[in-house]
């Protein structure tokens, strides 16, 4: 036996069928190849064995060594047995039937039966399993034990006690899966029950997945209680519309109306998990405050209009502008929530019948080019989202995998579990930080110098190649500019030691990751980043495991179907600062609330003042429709047929679930289509899958597809065909690193509203930056200027106060309160307390925030998350390319102790 | 009821050492929090957790896993009367209706603890403490004192150490294996209280 290697399989029988299986298999697995369905409750594929329910029981017999008796079988758990060659399963032995009616009469003791008010009645595996496998009656007349019943966990899920069975899967699942253990089985036996440290509502983004996983009614959603039968229920597949993943998704209607949310299997993007955002966020779609149909502005303001009214209007409108200063003087903003086919409609839109290449679906975009990796012929992502995991290391850069991608962060913890090493580089503690094998905390806007010291770090000890030999990265000296670590470590703010450290683990995994952040790609220094990160994987000798996030649930497909700046366009950053300068005459905004997602609220609003014409598609009255000329009321992702395309490059169709009968509302691309058709030049369209074909079509990255829509799991394709392995050589970015960065004069000199906050919208447009980063006299200096001027790091937090999720009040009441996250040497300094209020005062006013005190904002920065609060962040910021400054002063009112004390338990 | 300097010292430097994983130094932690506190808040949960990289919920429900670690304050003296077979047959259930009496608590609580208002005592049914030979067997802050007769309850109340087991002590977690070698194991056993004991239970 020594030496021959392990047998690829194992051969076992099941109800007396061989099968051969992998080894180490569960014989529950076993026998499910077999195709024999052992009953369970506590074993879930997902996690991790419990053996706690012994549902599972099989008689199981082990082969004998040769030569010696039979061995006799015996009762065994087939969730917790692997297999081994010769073993039998006999899932339906009498001693296994009795076994299994013994379990369900056990559990059964103390379970209510309360299936006819149960909401898992119908769909409930003990429900389920008690009729297939349990006694016809049971023993027991005692007293049920009475326990909690209709208890909040959350104001999410709720908890029948008495209905538990002690499975484990909760308890494991928030352990195992986004690593956030809040929930346990408290004292032990006949008292077990599920509570929370002191009673404290949990606070995980992912806890919904709990009520998928629990097996009989114990966890249900505080929004889906009591709403619904599953036999009432008419389903629609779909994918979740709230962030780039693209989770698959079922879409449960009744009654024309979405009543629950329930994660899809794909094993290529979600697995089977969902975010709660994704979950519970759905209400909107059945909202009493959705646009029911166009408005156009009169003398006295907007009023509801008929379709062909709107329609004449904003072509009457966009004609007189085009004719006046031709289509080039017309912006077009948003997309990235739109499916392809609106996308696509859009494109053409803007091109064929406004005329215009000021086109952009990147909210605040400083940079035209869309993909930073354009210039290495690669496409922003490169890598399947599965790639996670198994990955020897994942450098994030520039991201909050948890707020950005959620659910791509619990297969990232996944790729960290299974041996990847994660290398976190961002200006403030993150959850992946708490994985971290290195953490860069670097200074605000310094992304690049970072990216550029981790470079210098492999030029100085260059990864091994496959003979052994150190690779040749001369090339990537010079395309550094010969910048060496330590000088990158100082603009950086980085321990030199942590970035050879860093570059060294990089340097080392097999299949190393990269993953940047959306804003990374849009920010005035994205090419010099691209390049940096393009260079990075080509160090590696991984070219093309480099991938840029992006924004929006459509943000990929909404820049591959050309909702990008053409030739000589804007990018969307500057149609504002233009539009605002007076120099855009119209603003074309589809799906986007400008003044609360624009970096610079203020101009945001100069920019719809100013502009001659504002035309809007819209879900809600948003304060950025209220200012337009004619508002078209548009279908959400949940009520349309087409598809979308997620962060990786998949494809994926989605169905309409709701269907807008009896209301006035209109898919986006039928808008366009029926626009364009008033000013004269019609699109032509008439149903979605006529655009579909189009898009097929036209789009190059779907080419491949050869016009037909892949299946339910969606097909992952490539819009750059990806170069073969260690292909090409590094190319020079155009970066600096100066020795006397401005900002530390501009900046430093002032502690309130820097001088630069004063200029005219255009002048500061036109003084478009290279890219600095603020150096460290800069932050030194402003410091030491003792008004307690801090750089402000802001980007939005999962769930806000985003006006879809204040549709749904049990989600909406899991949001903070508006807050800024101070270093606890600054608050010291500034006399801020935890949970008091802050003034936040920035170049272009101050707005209140609640303070939290910690160390996860390194001394220097403070965090405010931009998708809280009314009025956002945005409302103190100017549009500029520098990290701003902002002063931080304690707000003293009366009772404000009391106050304060209550908002820092919240959260 | 914050964990002392020298607690979180002790957690840090003796028990997270002395096992594989840091969790494992969990229990310690706890007995330890616990004997500086006399019982544990949720805080104290935190701070464990903080110490040990745990969610303070996994610390609380290991904590309220085991009935030796309070999760409400306790009174000075923590009087657990055994209610197993043999001091039942010994009659343990009228002793702890007697101290229940005496010090103004309502009888028949269960299985709850139970606290006189001034701190003073808390009183609680409690498992087999393995010394039958001296039921009914009362524990006394986890020192063994019986047998405990519901007549001698007033004598009890007014001088405990009278019925102490002499020599026989409870060993503390904390204190490690060393505290197992208890000098004069069989010393300190009364004949005469064995002999009672038993005599009065089958009478």
């Amino acid at each position: 036996m020594t030496g021959a290697p392990p047998p690829a399989t194992v051969t076992v029988t099941v109800d007396g069928k061989d099968v051969a299986v992998p080894p180490g298999t569960l014989a529950v697995e076993a026998a499910r190849m077999a195709g024999v369905d052992v009953p369970v409750f506590c074993y879930h594929p997902k996690l991790s064995l419990a053996g706690a329910c012994r549902m599972c029981m099989c008689e199981i017999g082990m082969a004998s060594p040769p030569g010696q008796p039979p061995r006799p079988p015996g009762l065994m758990t087939a969730c917790t047995t692997r297999v081994s060659n010769g073993m039998t399963i006999n899932t339906e032995a009498p001693a296994a039937l009795k076994a299994r009616e013994g379990v369900i009469e056990f559990l059964l003791i103390n379970h209510p039966l309360d299936c006819p008010v149960c909401d898992a009645g119908g769909e409930c595996p003990l429900q389920d399993n008690s009729h297939a496998w349990g006694p016809k009656e049971g023993r027991f007349t005692e007293q049920k034990r009475l326990a909690r019943k209709g208890a909040a966990l959350s104001p999410l899920v709720v908890l029948d006690q008495e209905r538990c069975i002690a499975c484990y899967r909760c308890t494991r699942f928030m352990d195992e899966v986004p690593g956030e253990a809040e929930l346990a089985f408290f004292s032990r036996g006949f008292a077990s029950e599920l509570r929370t440290a002191g009673d404290a509502p949990m606070k995980s983004r992912f806890q919904g997945n709990i009520i998928d996983l629990c097996p009989c009614g114990a966890l249900t959603s505080e929004t889906y209680r009591f709403k619904a039968r599953p036999q009432d229920l008419d389903h629609a597949d779909s994918v979740c519309g709230l962030c780039p993943v693209g989770c698959n998704v079922i879409l449960d209607t009744r009654s024309n109306q979405v009543t629950r949310v329930r994660p899809r299997q794909n094993e290529a993007v979600n697995e089977i998990w969902v975010c709660d955002k994704g979950r519970f966020a759905h209400h909107w779609s059945s909202s009493p405050n959705r646009l029911s149909g166009p408005w156009v502005r009169g003398a006295d303001g907007l009023h509801p209009a008929t379709w062909r009214q709107a329609y004449q209007e904003a072509a009457r409108r966009l004609a007189a502008v085009k004719a006046a200063h031709g289509g080039g003087a017309i912006g077009v903003i948003g997309g990235r929530n739109l499916t392809n086919e609106d996308a696509h409609a859009l494109a053409r839109f803007a091109a064929e019948v406004l005329e215009t290449p000021h086109v952009d679906f990147r909210v605040g975009a400083q940079v035209a080019e869309a993909n930073p990796l354009s210039p290495f012929g690669l496409d922003a992502f490169n890598t399947g989202l599965d790639a996670a995991e198994k990955a020897g290391a994942i450098l994030l850069v520039g991201t909050d995998v948890h707020d950005e991608v959620p659910v791509q962060w619990l297969r990232i913890r996944k790729g960290v579990k299974a041996g990847a090493r994660l290398v976190v580089a961002g200006p403030r503690a993150t959850e992946a930080d708490r994985l971290a094998f290195h953490r860069l905390r670097h200074r605000p806007g310094s992304e690049l110098a970072l990216l550029v010291g981790i470079l210098a770090a492999l030029v100085e000890s260059p990864p091994l190649d496959a003979d052994g030999a150190p690779r040749d990265l001369s090339g990537l000296a010079a395309a550094i500019g010969g910048t060496g670590v330590d000088q990158a470590a100082v603009h950086a703010g980085v321990d030199a030691v942590t970035i050879r450290a860093a570059a060294a683990t990089l340097a080392g995994a097999r299949d190393p990751l990269v993953y940047v952040g959306a804003r990374l790609a849009i920010r005035h220094d994205a090419g010099a980043i691209g390049m940096a990160v393009g260079n990075l994987g080509r160090a590696l000798g991984y070219p093309a495991r480099v991938n840029f996030l992006v924004e929006g649930a459509n943000g990929r497909g909404a820049e591959w179907a050309g909702l990008v700046p053409g030739p000589g366009g804007l990018p969307a950053g500057h149609i504002i600062a233009k539009a605002a300068a007076g120099e855009i005459k119209a603003l074309y905004v589809v799906g986007e609330n400008l003044l609360e997602t624009h970096p610079d609220a203020a101009q945001a609003r100069e920019a719809l003042e100013r502009a001659e014409v504002v035309i809007v598609h819209e879900l809600f009255p948003t304060v950025t429709a209220q200012g337009a000329d004619v508002v078209f009321a548009a279908t959400g992702l949940m009520e349309k047929d087409g598809t979308t395309t997620s962060v990786e490059g998949r494809l994926q169709r989605i169905y309409a679930a709701v269907h807008p009968h009896g209301s006035d509302r209109v898919p986006d691309w039928r808008i366009l289509s029926d626009l364009a058709a008033a000013m004269g030049a019609g699109l032509g369209y008439s149903a979605a899958s006529e655009v579909t074909k189009d898009l097929l079509a036209d789009v190059p990255a779907y080419a491949s597809l050869e016009g037909k829509l892949p299946g339910s799991a969606g097909v992952l394709v490539r819009a750059v065909a990806v170069p073969a392995a260690g292909g090409g050589g590094f190319l020079t970015a155009p970066f600096h690193l100066p020795t006397a960065p401005r900002a530390a004069a501009g900046e430093g000199s002032t502690t309130t509203s820097p001088g630069r906050a004063r200029m005219p919208a255009d002048q500061r447009e036109r003084e478009a930056p290279p890219a600095v980063p603020p150096s460290p006299a800069a932050a030194l200096g402003a410091l030491a200027a003792g008004g307690g001027a801090l750089f402000l790091v802001a980007s939005p937090e999962i769930v806000g106060h985003e006006t879809i999720v204040a549709e749904t009040p049990e989600l909406l009441s899991t949001v903070p309160e508006a807050y800024v996250e101070v270093n606890r040497d600054d608050a010291a300094r500034l006399g801020i307390v935890a949970g008091g209020l802050v003034e936040v005062r920035g170049p272009a006013g101050a707005v209140t925030r609640v303070a939290r005190v910690n160390g996860r904002v390194p001394s220097g920065t403070c965090f405010a998350p931009e998708n809280l609060g009314s009025p956002r962040i945005n409302a103190i910021l100017r549009w500029s390319t520098e990290v701003p400054l902002v002063t931080l002063r304690p707000v003293v009112v009366e009772g404000a102790e009391a106050t304060g004390a209550a908002v820092a338990g919240a959260r | 009821m914050a964990l002392s300097q020298a607690a979180r010292t002790r957690i840090v430097d003796e028990f997270i050492p002395r096992y594989p994983s840091k969790r494992a130094a969990l229990m310690p932690a706890l007995w330890l929090a616990q004997e500086e506190a006399g019982w544990l808040a949720n805080e104290t949960f935190e701070e464990i957790g903080e110490l040990l990289d745990l969610h303070v919920t996994d610390v609380a429900a290991v904590a309220s896993f085991y009935v030796m670690f309070h999760r409400r304050p306790v009174g000075e003296l923590l009087i657990e009367v055994c209610e197993n077979p043999s001091c039942y047959l010994a009659g343990s259930d009228a002793t702890h209706a007697r101290i229940c009496e005496r010090l103004g608590l309502p009888a028949g609580h269960g299985h709850g603890m139970q606290s006189t208002a001034d701190g003073k005592y808390s009183v609680r049914p409690t498992e087999c403490l393995a010394a039958c030979d001296y039921a009914p067997v009362v524990q006394v802050n986890l020192r063994f004192h019986g047998p405990v007769r519901a007549d001698d309850v007033e004598a009890f109340l007014d001088d405990p150490a009278r019925f102490s087991i002499e020599g026989k002590p409870s060993f503390s977690m904390v204190a490690g294996p060393q505290a197992l070698a208890v000098d004069g194991w069989e010393a300190g056993a009364p004949e005469d209280a064995r002999s009672q004991g038993g005599s009065r239970a089958s009478g």
